[in-house]
């Protein structure tokens, strides 16, 4: 078992968990183009049902399908929650009348607690790269999904102070970044830096 | 009249005498027992039990009385005695009479004395009835002159009754919260009856219903607490009420009467949400043909009672990033007991299901709790999916970074939107606004149409238009796309690799195609925008987004089997980035166990309390553990045991159930057997 | 004649024996459980009584005061036996919940029960000298029993706390350290080294000095940001703990429990939970002369301490424990969050009064409070013990019967 940090993408019975699968592979670039942190070349897919997934404290889960959690997926993600584990979920679907958000936001709230908006000042967008609020994507300015340009991200948030257990994203940051870390030298602004602020806020928060 | 004729009346009489007698005397024994019983309840309230054990008591002891005085005298039945009997008060007789009774001759009976006999039976039936009758009737006065609450209490005991006991004197300065009364009416949904308690201490009561305390005397002055609510009484009579409704946190009720106080523990039962086990289908399928009907079951549970239950199913259609859903409910029914078993059967032609589509099966049950809303319990979801021809899922492969076409500054969907509102607004509109605003939207539809074309042209190679030109809007140059598409394809479509794609197409067109129609229909579209016609636009609109859609599909290209994992060269990207981050603030949070502390604090007062004032003491745990209640239960239950035991005297039990609770709350200590000064640490 | 001779018989008796003194030694004697009821007694016995004690424990401490007050008036009091010599001491622990320590000398075998004014606080078979109980709740005073012997202990006021510094690179093992200590009451100073010149910071940037810091944790090498400060911050009273690998950090040098040895690892990595240490740790190698082993595992000394100076130094090898939290049995949480903190509160500076020390003046150490009040223990005096002297209520009434009876005989002799 390697001290370093390794990205988790969250497996689920219920549907096409690995809709993103060049994601990890971008993030784990981005977190080593920016800081010192040691990090694993390759990410891990862990099911959720599966009490391994507690070795990663900050996992990832996306789709486009309904979330529905097995019985033994709820007990673990309760536990993981519980232990001071942190969820990022993205909506595949950038749509939030869609199955994803709609049954992936029931579970949540039936698992953990109802997600409730993130304000724009929360630590996460000032933990290593200063953002005025979660940023856009492409795919939302392209009215992709819902139509929408969402302005705040959801999360729960622990009882004791403003950390956040479980943060929803419904900007599609999964389609943002499920690109090759090899095409980053395409673009003028590099997209996945709000990654290095979620990284950094779950390891120091 | 004949001699036996006479004897048989005066049997009449003797019998209806004792019958009276035996139903008096039951009657006066029975009246005894419960006239002790209430003189003794005056003195000291007697348990609701104790009454109506006492009351079951008295009916058999005068039962068992009469029963017993009945076979003692049952030989009044028999003719011989009766003659015996008349034999003895007349003796004149000399038993002829018996004889006579005896042989049925009557001859040898002298008759004259037959007359008399009737009249002595009576009167030796009324000295008999006298002392019995007389006695009820004494019974009867001093039951009239007891206190009504007397009499009621052992009549008819029932919980509830002790505020109606009567009390020896009165005194104006009394708590008037002694005798107290709960009456805990549940939720209608329920179905639950009600219940009476008396000197409620904790009452655990399903959330929303009702209490009712009731106590004696006015309700002048007195005002119940709950939290920062204040409850006045209400009067009735000689009565005083306070009603009030559970919610959903534990809580301590103070009623207050002048400097008297009484602390009832209030604990809501939460209505837990239904149960609900999927039974059919058992686990998840795989099937090659969207055909047949599955068996659906499913078992639902519930603690009062099922108001709904049925199966949802979604359907997912679709592959990469297009997904389009259906969803549905069968099986629809309303049970309205605590347990129900659900069936149904889904048709699978009846879903239109395609290879590749996926369908989302659960089990839903709702209750009837109208208090906090129907709970909502669902089972596990069972996956059913139409397989594939290649068996496998699709995985998306080498999408490079985000296309431009996605990075448009305003979107065809927005543009859409515009337009569509303008339309409906137009009625209202004057002309100049509306070709105003129909120009503006124009614009942006043109720049959208320039970015596009810019991609296209980029793609196949063509020079960039820079500069917007005139000769743009020939439609000329769509004709110079064409073939540069035609001969791109030619170019590039020259592998020989087994790849899936939709619709038979290469790459280059798959992708250019869609963007060319996309920038054709975008055309068209701002054309009627500049005349000021929204409407007539918008089929237009549509089109060049449906043709967006259709390049942004493409754009993401299947192959069999997984990608090649990504080993990202950590070392080589370390520290490449231009940008810098900067330095952060990390928020203190604040110790997760603030409430234990603040109860270890609490309970330590409590502990040096019980030296001085135990009463005090046990209010103040009975505090702590609605406190308690909702997150720390077993120390709460340690609570309530502590003061039972208090309360009782038992001081061990009492000390036990301190310990316990102690370590509960925080933690257990940790002994070392020797000496250590670097405390215990492993 | 006869009983007026008798009645002066006595009455001589009692002036010779009142004026007369006793040629032999007067001896009272009394065992553990009847001292208590014997005292007012004794209190009235003319001086020079010699009081002989049987001991099996040592009496509470008021009756060891009387029988001091009583050898003071005059009183020869002398005791025997071999009651436990056994000792308490209470201390308040560094830990923001208040625990206590309880430290009890007592023979080896002795079963120790500890309880307070609200129950049994735990009990323990002392295996040498004495035992430790650590226990998070003490109420009023600390009471104890050993063999029978009873003794006592006030309650310590509870400890007021510094800070704790927390110092690593970004990692789940700093952030989770952090989170157990705050999530137990600490005040935490936390720095997170993330990129060249950037950091997570949580506090205000204090010196480290024992006025507001009572230890640092070092969770890797990090900790020589810190420099010589931190050396001068130890041996003035601060403590130190250093994680995993942090003791390679060139500042530690001085201070480090030893060589750090290779990191172990377990030949079978655990498949569901995990336990501290279950996936290695890096062991103490060569441990320094005053280190202390706290924990040893198969694969070397996980867990030692030592004093440096006035501070004080602990070597934690493990540098994941996070995992302990996380993949944990129930309760996990809990369990790591405590673990911390009495790393913690082992070596944190502790401002304020020490241990409640066992000391003569107590009823913490009953033994040598007697011996201070009555002198070491003594053999009984030889020879046979004396017949208690006759009651002088006896005596008066014999003469009182004396005399009625030469008074009624001369009436009787009247009659006749």
């Amino acid at each position: 078992m390697t001290s370093e940090f390794v990205f988790a993408t969250a497996q689920y019975d219920s549907g096409d968990w690995d809709s993103a699968p060049l994601l990890p592979a971008n993030i784990i670039d981005t977190i080593a183009r920016y800081t010192e942190i040691p990090v694993a070349p390759t990410g891990v897919v862990v099911a959720l049902s599966d009490d391994r997934m507690l070795r990663y404290p900050l996992l990832y889960l996306t789709g486009h399908l309904p979330v529905r959690f097995s019985d033994a997926e709820r007990r673990n993600v309760k536990r993981f929650v519980e232990r001071g584990g942190m969820l990022f979920v993205d909506d595949h679907n950038h749509d939030i009348d869609g199955v994803f958000h709609k049954t992936a936001t029931e579970e949540i709230a039936r698992t953990i607690a109802p997600l409730s908006e993130l304000p724009n000042e929360h630590p996460l967008f000032s933990a290593f790269f200063k953002f005025d609020g979660p940023p856009a994507t492409s795919h939302e300015l392209n009215g992709w999904g819902d139509n929408l340009v969402h302005k705040h991200l959801l999360a729960v948030r622990r009882a004791a102070g403003n950390r956040i257990a479980v943060l929803f994203s419904n900007k599609d940051y999964s389609s943002e970044w499920n690109y090759h870390p090899e095409s980053k030298r395409f673009l003028t602004v590099d997209n996945t830096r709000f990654a290095v602020n979620l990284v950094v806020y779950a390891l120091t928060a | 009249m004949s001699i036996l004729a006479y004897v048989r009346s005066v049997r009449t009489v003797l019998v209806i005498a004792l019958a009276v007698r035996v139903v008096a005397v039951g009657t006066l024994a029975s009246l005894t027992m419960l006239l002790g019983a209430g003189l003794v309840d005056l003195v000291t309230p007697l348990g609701v039990v104790t009454r109506a054990a006492l009351l079951v008591i008295a009916a058999v002891a005068g039962v068992a009385t009469s029963a017993s005085l009945a076979w003692r005298d049952r030989r009044v039945l028999s003719l011989e005695r009766v003659a015996l009997w008349i034999e003895e008060r007349f003796p004149s007789l000399e038993f002829t009479l018996a004889t006579a009774v005896e042989t049925g001759d009557d001859r040898v009976v002298d008759q004259r004395s037959a007359e008399h006999w009737t009249t002595t039976a009576l009167r030796r039936a009324a000295r008999v009835v006298r002392a019995p009758l007389a006695s009820i009737v004494v019974a009867g006065i001093i039951v009239l002159t007891l206190p009504g609450g007397v009499v009621a209490r052992m009549r008819a005991p029932h919980r509830g009754d002790s505020i109606d006991r009567a009390t020896l004197g009165s005194r104006t300065n009394a708590s008037r919260l002694t005798p107290l009364v709960a009456r805990i009416v549940p939720p209608a949904y329920t179905g639950e009856q009600s219940t009476t308690m008396d000197e409620p201490r904790d009452v655990r009561a399903i959330v929303g219903s009702t209490i009712t305390f009731r106590g004696r005397g006015k309700g002048n002055g007195i005002v119940a607490r709950r939290g920062n609510d204040s409850i006045p009484a209400a009067s009735d009579n000689d009565r005083w009420s306070i009603a009030l409704r559970v919610d959903a946190r534990p809580a301590a009720l103070r009623i207050v009467d002048r400097g008297f106080e009484r602390i009832v523990a209030i604990e809501p039962v939460a209505d837990a949400a239904p149960v609900v086990t999927l039974v059919m289908p058992s686990h998840d399928s795989v099937l090659r043909a969207p055909t047949g009907r599955i068996a659906l079951a499913a078992d639902v549970r519930d603690d009062f009672g099922i108001a709904s239950a049925a199966f949802e199913y979604i359907v997912s259609s679709g592959e990469g990033e297009t997904f389009t859903f259906r969803s549905g409910a069968l099986g629809a029914t309303r049970p309205n007991n605590t347990r129900a078993s659900v069936s149904a059967a889904l048709a699978l032609e009846s879903l239109d299901l395609k290879p590749g589509d996926v369908v989302h099966l659960r089990a839903v049950a709702r209750d009837a709790n109208d208090v906090s809303g129907p709970g909502v319990g669902t089972s596990e979801t069972r996956t059913i999916r139409i397989a594939r021809h290649d068996e496998y899922d699709s995985v998306a492969v080498e999408a490079a970074a985000p296309s431009d076409e996605e990075k448009s500054v305003i979107s065809e969907r927005m543009l859409i939107m515009l337009a569509e509102a303008l339309e409906k607004v137009r009625p209202r509109l004057k002309r100049d606004s509306l070709v105003g605003v129909s120009r503006g939207i124009a614009a942006d539809q043109k720049r959208l149409r320039r970015t596009v074309g810019e991609i296209v042209f980029t793609r196949l190679g063509g020079e960039s238009p820079g500069e917007e030109h005139s000769d743009e809007d020939s439609p000329s140059r769509g004709k110079t796309m064409q073939d540069m598409l035609a001969r791109a394809d030619s170019a590039t479509n020259r592998s020989t690799d087994p790849i899936d794609f939709s619709g038979g197409e290469s790459p280059v067109v798959a992708v250019n195609q869609p963007l060319l129609e996309a920038y054709n229909a975008m055309w068209d579209a701002s054309t009627e925008l500049e005349v000021a016609e929204p409407g007539r636009a918008l089929p237009h609109m549509r089109r060049a987004l449906a043709a967006i859609q259709r390049a942004r599909a493409a754009e993401r290209l299947y192959l069999r089997g997984r990608p090649p994992e990504v080993v990202v060269d950590v070392n080589r990207a370390r520290l490449q980035g231009k940008d810098k981050g900067t330095s952060s603030v990390r928020q203190a949070s604040s110790a997760s166990d603030a409430a234990t502390r603040r109860r270890i604090e609490r309970f330590a007062n409590i502990v040096e309390l019980a030296t001085r004032n135990a009463s005090a003491a046990i209010d103040s745990l009975l505090l702590l553990r609605i406190d308690a209640l909702a997150d720390a239960p077993a120390f709460a239950t340690a609570l309530s045991d502590a003061a039972n035991a208090m309360r009782r005297g038992r001081s061990s039990a009492a000390t036990e159930a301190l310990a316990r609770a102690r370590r509960l709350l925080a933690g257990a200590p940790v002994a070392r057997d020797s000496l250590t000064r670097w405390g215990i640490v492993p | 004649m006869l009983c007026r001779l008798a009645a002066f018989a006595l009455l001589g008796w009692l002036l010779g024996g009142s004026l007369i003194p006793s040629a032999g030694v007067r001896i009272e004697r009394a065992s553990t459980d009847a001292i208590a009821s014997r005292l007012p007694a004794w209190t009235r016995v003319p001086a020079g009584v010699l009081l002989q004690l049987d001991l099996a424990t040592t009496p509470d401490l008021w009756v060891a005061d009387w029988l001091a007050a009583l050898a003071h008036s005059g009183h020869a009091v002398t005791w025997s036996g071999s009651p436990p010599a056994v000792a308490m001491s209470s201390e308040a622990i560094a830990d923001p919940r208040g625990s206590v320590r309880i430290d009890v000398a007592a023979p080896p075998g002795t079963a120790v029960v500890i309880h307070d004014s609200a129950s049994v606080v735990d009990s323990v078979r002392v295996s040498q000298l004495g035992a430790t109980v650590v226990t998070p709740l003490a109420m009023g005073t600390l009471a104890g029993n050993a063999g029978g012997q009873r003794f006592s202990a006030p309650s310590p006021d509870s400890a007021r706390l510094r800070a704790i510094v927390v110092i690593g690179n970004a990692s789940w093992e700093g952030k989770f350290v952090v989170a157990a200590l705050e999530e137990r009451g600490w005040p935490v100073i936390a720095r997170f080294h993330v990129a060249p010149n950037v950091d997570v910071a949580q506090g205000a940037d204090v010196p480290l000095d024992t006025g507001r810091v009572a230890a640092v944790v070092a969770i890797d090498t990090t900790v020589q940001s810190l420099g010589a400060a931190l050396e001068r911050f130890v041996r003035s009273g601060g403590g130190l703990v250093l994680a995993g690998a942090a003791s390679l950090a060139p500042a530690t040098a001085r201070l480090a429990l030893g060589s750090l040895g290779a990191r172990t690892r377990p030949s079978v990595l655990p498949t569901d939970t995990i336990g501290l240490g279950a996936t290695g740790f890096y062991p103490v190698g060569a441990l320094a002369a005053d280190g202390v082993v706290l924990d040893r595992r198969a694969g070397g000394i996980a867990v030692a301490a030592r004093r440096v100076g006035a501070g004080r130094v602990m070597h934690v090898g493990y540098d994941d424990s996070w995992r302990w939290r996380m993949t944990g049995g129930a309760g996990s949480e809990i369990a790591y969050r405590d673990w911390w903190s009495r790393v913690v509160a082992a070596v944190a500076y502790l401002p304020g009064a020490g241990p409640t020390v066992a000391n003569a003046s107590t009823a913490s150490a009953p033994l040598a409070g007697l011996i201070d009040r009555l002198g070491p223990a003594r053999p009984i005096a030889a020879g046979k013990t004396p017949r208690r002297p006759v009651d002088r209520r006896l005596l008066l009434a014999l003469m009182m019967i004396f005399l009625l009876s030469e008074w009624g005989s001369r009436r009787m002799r009247g009659l006749r």
